[in-house]
């Protein structure tokens, strides 16, 4: 066996996720930071269905999150087809599809835990800014974003976590190569493997997916926490 | 007064249990799935007996059975599979049913057009669908590729999918450049253009075993349709789907 018991192509898939999960949150970090802090502090006609929007991906199954990614995203697609066409662009199974389907599963989660950090936020410091000359963009990078950084962080972890899990839509939209799967891919694929060799693989690759989510779910707790005592403060 | 109430309503209970109609299950190789549903349905038809059937890639069902799905007939798409029940005592009897050929289709508008195996090395073949490696189909194409010695070449842009229907449906969407998949599955849409046939010295003779399943109380039905399944009507249907049927050889 390999490094800590897990064999090459294991770490592989599991350094895989964690980078394409990563590459997702941090991709989709300045929209969740935008709608997180938009539906924080402001009413507007329509909020209610951009809430339900947002929170779709937490409630549809993930497969039909992925046909929908493949629908519009494919050689085929609806914006796929023009990407292909135009500038031989492939987004459909490639690893960023990969990293596309693990943002948007994580994304609900992400715009919660800002929505969340945000509402903690006392507006009157971004205001007291502001009134001293700070402009919009200013305030909040320097005032308002420092302030709910822990929930903000927490967000981001979970949604990473999250992504790191991803199966359903991954496998409809990223499909799967041999030396490039995900996480649960992989588990998967060793699960459809019969023999002692394999079933070790799978427990063990098993066991550190568990590992990681815990830390993960750890680490986002924590943070929260840290964040509510702050503002009780 | 109360117990003879009782043994009255059990006596009832199991007349019914015996009148009840039986339930066979086959777990047929993915490829077969239409095929296998037409002969069920006539096998119902003809003698009433209720046919469930449950398709998948051969290594998924082999597994599902290893672990002991509700199975009674396994038809599978190479003989690795069956073998692999066998060594597990669940083989009651076997003979060889089937064969196929191997083909490469690619989408039906796409441009190019491929000649030898040799030609999926070239770099507009960007995608390459392949059934994953324990699935026959899978097996069937990596073996092909070794054998032609570009495996090497073309393994960078294998995209893997679970069943052989699967790697046929991404290639008739247009996601991939090519798939390699059976000839009867070419046959099943009008989505794809069968670009070359794999010559067969390149791959093992692609057959498929029957198995009956050896299982506590099982029942004749199933020995029943484990023989229909090798009869002149189920024969006539599995060549429309467009298998070569073998000659039957018990194991």
């Amino acid at each position: 066996m390999g490094f800590l018991g897990l064999a090459a192509e294991d770490w592989r898939a599991l350094a895989f996720s964690a980078g394409v999960s990563a590459v997702g949150v941090v991709g989709s970090l300045p929209f969740g930071l935008l709608l997180g802090w938009l539906l924080a502090r402001r009413t507007f006609p329509g909020k209610t269905l951009l809430e339900t929007l947002l929170n779709l991906p937490l409630v549809l199954p993930p497969v039909v999150t992925g046909y929908l990614l493949l629908v519009l995203l494919g050689r085929r697609g609806w914006l796929g087809a023009w990407l292909f066409d135009a500038f031989g662009m492939e987004v459909a199974f490639t690893w960023m599809a990969a990293a596309l389907a693990g943002a948007v599963m994580g994304f609900p989660l992400l715009v919660r835990a800002v929505r969340v950090a945000f509402q903690g936020v006392d507006p009157r410091f971004a205001q007291a800014a502001r009134s001293l000359g700070a402009g919009p963009l200013d305030a909040f990078l320097t005032v308002s974003l420092p302030l709910a950084r822990h929930g903000v962080i927490a967000g981001v972890v979970l949604a990473f976590a999250r992504g790191l899990g991803e199966f359903g839509a991954t496998l409809l939209f990223a499909g799967s190569q041999p030396g490039r799967r995900t996480l649960a891919v992989q588990l998967y694929i060793l699960h459809e493997q019969p023999g002692d060799a394999y079933e070790q693989r799978l427990w063990r690759l098993v066991t550190a997916a568990i590992v990681l989510s815990c830390v993960a779910l750890a680490a986002s707790e924590y943070l929260e926490r840290r964040g509510a005592r702050r503002d009780s403060a | 007064m109360k117990r003879s109430l009782l043994a009255i309503g059990l006596l009832l209970a199991l007349t019914g249990c015996a009148s009840k109609p039986q339930t066979i299950h086959i777990f047929a190789a993915m490829s077969t799935k239409e095929a296998v549903e037409a002969i069920a349905r006539d096998f119902e038809t003809q003698t009433g007996t209720h046919v469930t059937c449950n398709p998948a890639a051969s290594s998924t069902l082999a597994q599902q059975i290893a672990q002991g799905a509700d199975a009674d007939l396994f038809l599978s798409a190479d003989e690795r599979w069956a073998d692999y029940l066998a060594d597990k005592g669940l083989v009651a009897e076997r003979r060889d049913l089937l064969a196929n050929r191997l083909v490469v289709v690619t989408p039906i508008d796409h441009p190019l057009h491929l000649q030898r195996l040799a030609d999926l090395t070239d770099g507009k073949v960007k995608r390459l669908a392949l059934a994953l490696d324990p699935v026959p189909a899978g097996r069937y194409a990596r073996e092909s590729l070794k054998t032609a010695g570009i495996w090497q070449q073309v393994k960078e842009r294998v995209h893997e999918y679970g069943n052989v229907r699967a790697t046929l449906a991404v290639v008739a969407r247009g996601e991939v450049d090519a798939g390699m998949v059976y000839a009867t599955d070419a046959a099943a849409t009008d989505k794809v253009r069968v670009a070359l046939e794999v010559p067969e010295k390149l791959h093992a003779s692609i057959r498929y075993p029957l198995v009956l399943v050896r299982r506590s109380g099982s029942s004749p039905a199933a020995r029943t349709f484990y023989d229909f399944m090798d009869s002149e009507k189920a024969h006539a249907l599995f060549r429309k789907a467009g298998f070569q049927v073998t000659d039957a050889k018990r194991h």
